[in-house]
């Protein structure tokens, strides 16, 4: 396999004026996406996880180019994307599509879901016959599970999961080789959830498509991702396979993180657990010196505040910022 | 018995026709029992909810009973009611944002609640406050008081919500999804806080939630509701083990655990029903997977084995007893 996305030192900051501040004071700035280095195969799936404002869906659109990077380059397939004008640009949007969170606010309630299947080829692919977008439109419904009949329906006659599989259809449609779900089924029902879920990994599948899946919610990521990613206020803190990632997490974080998800077994009960993790994210606007993570901490020391570890890989394939263990520390 | 629903019926009139959101519901809650009402996004939980407080929209209907300590609450006007609510019956909504004022200090928000439920000078319902602010883990409650409620993150806000709510030392406090907005570590540490604050002050609480990674850490009992209707109930380690209803056994199959690989999720095919045209028969049997001609047709009684209850034509298993 071969290198499809390839992501360097890549940087997002953004300018921050505060409300009631003087006019000549200079805006804040915030680092949104602070120095991230990953990489993607071709027909890989890498999960991205972090809490809210841990900067992994302003990481996915400095990938699709909805936000600018400030530093570093987005490398696909040889191009940097982060350095080509926005005409240029146009040409490899259609290899990258992106699904978003809220499957309703993401679909123009006043097309119908034809059109909007049908909009992203009128763009990109101006040529092609009326006809021919037709059959398009139609493979790509029934490939998601929708019904021919549903062409002519808007958004607002659909559930919740309908609209996800229209909106996983206008991402699918120019037949791209990157998809990226941001919390794609974050706002679905559990059992409308596992329907999307097993959509989306069989479309892979069959289409060879590269993937990044953002959530909140490790045990989703893990059970689709072939890669995972730990992202933390801005900073990657821990990158490897799946199921190493889950089942030995090496950065106090990611083990927190694992913690937190309720056991499904009731007879397991009761408070057995160690609190790994106090207080909560700190504003993006004022980082903590240092790790990110260690006003959270239970293993920070006076080292931690001078500079944020680097990713150092522990094995092939694996990269943690954090040099101690909690396992040595407690 | 502390809280007594019987044949609870919820509807709402709109300009589609009729909604039936909660259709004959009845359960029954005791003293310092920990209930679970377990339902996909339109099942009815939090109808249930607010049709216990009285808190129906304008266009919302409820029939039935409702009886606390044997005394009716369904439909009785609001000064009766402001009686037994905050006091003994006590909320904490889902989104902490929209639930708070916004314009409001802190301070102001929970010093009202107990000046007016309970006639405390604003001095001693300050003091007050403060105590149940430290006893949610507020930092620095003294000065975080009289800030207003944006300048909180949103799991601070849910502990100031949980702290409103009990102010006035409820007997039974009902949570509606309190932790679908948070984030999962923050999520971990209100779970938590919850189960601790309800041993320390004794209460009942009614969890509605849809997750059942939740229901089986926190609760002894779970209720399942499908299509206003419910659909299986009883302990939770017993459902858990031995689900009677497809249903049950379809939400507990969709658990994602973090030992699973790659492989294909069990799903529950189809979607919910529409609650403005719930299907003749088990509300379910769109989707049920060993459906049989009578579900199409006749509405499953309600059957009771000691404290498991089922409506179910054809449940799962035999419904024993644990030993």
């Amino acid at each position: 396999m071969t290198a499809g996305l390839q992501i360097e030192n890549i940087s997002v900051i953004f300018r921050v004026r505060r409300r009631h501040a003087w006019p000549w004071r200079p805006p804040s700035l915030l680092c949104a996406v602070s120095n991230i280095s990953v990489s993607l195969l071709e027909g890989e799936t890498l999960g991205i996880v972090g809490e809210s404002g841990s900067g992994k869906s302003t990481l996915a659109k400095a990938i699709v180019g909805i936000v600018r990077t400030s530093t570093g380059a987005i490398v696909w397939r040889g191009q940097n994307l982060s350095q080509m004008s926005a005409h240029e640009r146009r040409a490899s949007a259609k290899d990258v599509q992106m699904v978003f969170q809220d499957p309703l606010a993401a679909l123009n309630p006043r097309m119908t879901i034809g059109d909007i299947i049908e909009e992203p080829l009128r763009t990109h692919c101006p040529r092609m016959k009326r006809n021919e977008r037709q059959e398009h439109i139609l493979e790509m419904l029934e490939r998601v599970g929708l019904h021919a009949s549903h062409i002519n329906r808007y958004p607002h006659e659909f559930s919740g999961g309908q609209c996800q599989r229209a909106a996983i259809a206008r991402a699918l449609v120019l037949k791209p080789k990157l998809l990226i779900c941001d919390e794609a089924v974050s706002a679905l029902d559990v059992s409308v959830r596992a329907q999307i879920i097993n959509l989306l990994t069989s479309l892979q599948r069959e289409l060879g498509l590269s993937m990044i899946f953002i959530a909140h919610d490790l045990s989703v990521v893990q059970h689709v991702s072939d890669r995972i990613a730990v992202m933390y206020l801005g900073h990657l803190i821990e990158e490897g396979p799946s199921r190493e990632v889950v089942q030995e997490p090496r950065h106090p974080y990611t083990q927190a993180l694992i913690e937190s998800i309720p056991s499904p077994d009731p007879s397991a009960g009761g408070p057995r657990r160690q609190k790994l993790l106090r207080g909560e994210i700190p504003s993006p606007l004022n980082p903590p010196s240092g790790c990110v993570f260690r006003t959270r901490c239970i293993i920070a020391r006076q080292a931690c505040a001078h500079e944020m570890p680097p990713m150092t890989p522990i094995s092939d394939q694996r990269r943690v910022a954090c040099p101690y263990s909690v396992e040595d520390a407690l | 018995m502390l809280l007594d629903v019987h044949n609870l019926k919820v509807w709402f009139k709109t300009g589609d026709g009729q909604v039936n959101a909660v259709n004959g519901l009845s359960f029954s809650l005791d003293a310092h029992e920990t209930l679970a009402i377990v339902g996909e996004s339109g099942s009815g939980k939090s109808q249930t909810a607010f049709a216990i407080l009285g808190l129906l929209a304008r266009n919302g209907y409820a029939s039935g009973s409702v009886r606390f300590k044997g005394k009716e609450i369904l439909n009785r006007p609001a000064g009766e009611l402001n009686r037994v609510r905050a006091r003994q019956l006590a909320m904490v909504f889902q989104d902490p944002m929209t639930s708070l004022n916004p314009y409001m200090r802190i301070a102001d928000q929970m010093t009202e609640v107990l000046q007016y439920h309970q006639s405390m000078s604003r001095q001693d319902a300050l003091s007050e406050s403060l105590r149940m602010l430290d006893a949610v883990q507020i930092p620095d409650a003294v000065s975080r008081i009289n800030n207003y409620p944006h300048q909180f993150s949103g799991g601070m806000r849910q502990r100031v919500m949980i702290a409103m709510a009990l102010l006035c030392r409820p007997e039974i406090l009902i949570a509606d999804e309190p932790t679908t907005a948070l984030d999962m570590t923050v999520q971990r540490q209100i779970l938590d806080l919850l189960a601790s604050l309800r041993d320390e002050f004794g209460m009942a609480v009614i969890l509605i939630t849809h997750d059942m990674g939740i229901v089986a850490e926190f609760c002894e009992s779970t209720l399942v509701m499908y299509g206003g209707r419910m659909m299986e109930a009883g302990g939770t380690e017993t459902l858990f083990k031995s689900p009677l209803h497809p249903y049950t056994s379809g939400l507990l199959s969709a658990i994602l655990s973090l030992d699973a690989c790659h492989q294909d999720l069990p799903t529950i095919g189809g979607e919910p029903p529409l609650m403005t045209e719930l299907p003749l028969g088990c509300p379910f049997h769109d989707r049920c997977d060993s459906v049989q001609s009578i579900c199409r047709t006749t509405l499953p009684k309600m059957e009771s084995i000691e404290r498991r209850r089922y409506a179910c034509h054809r449940p799962l298993a035999q419904p024993r007893n644990p030993p």
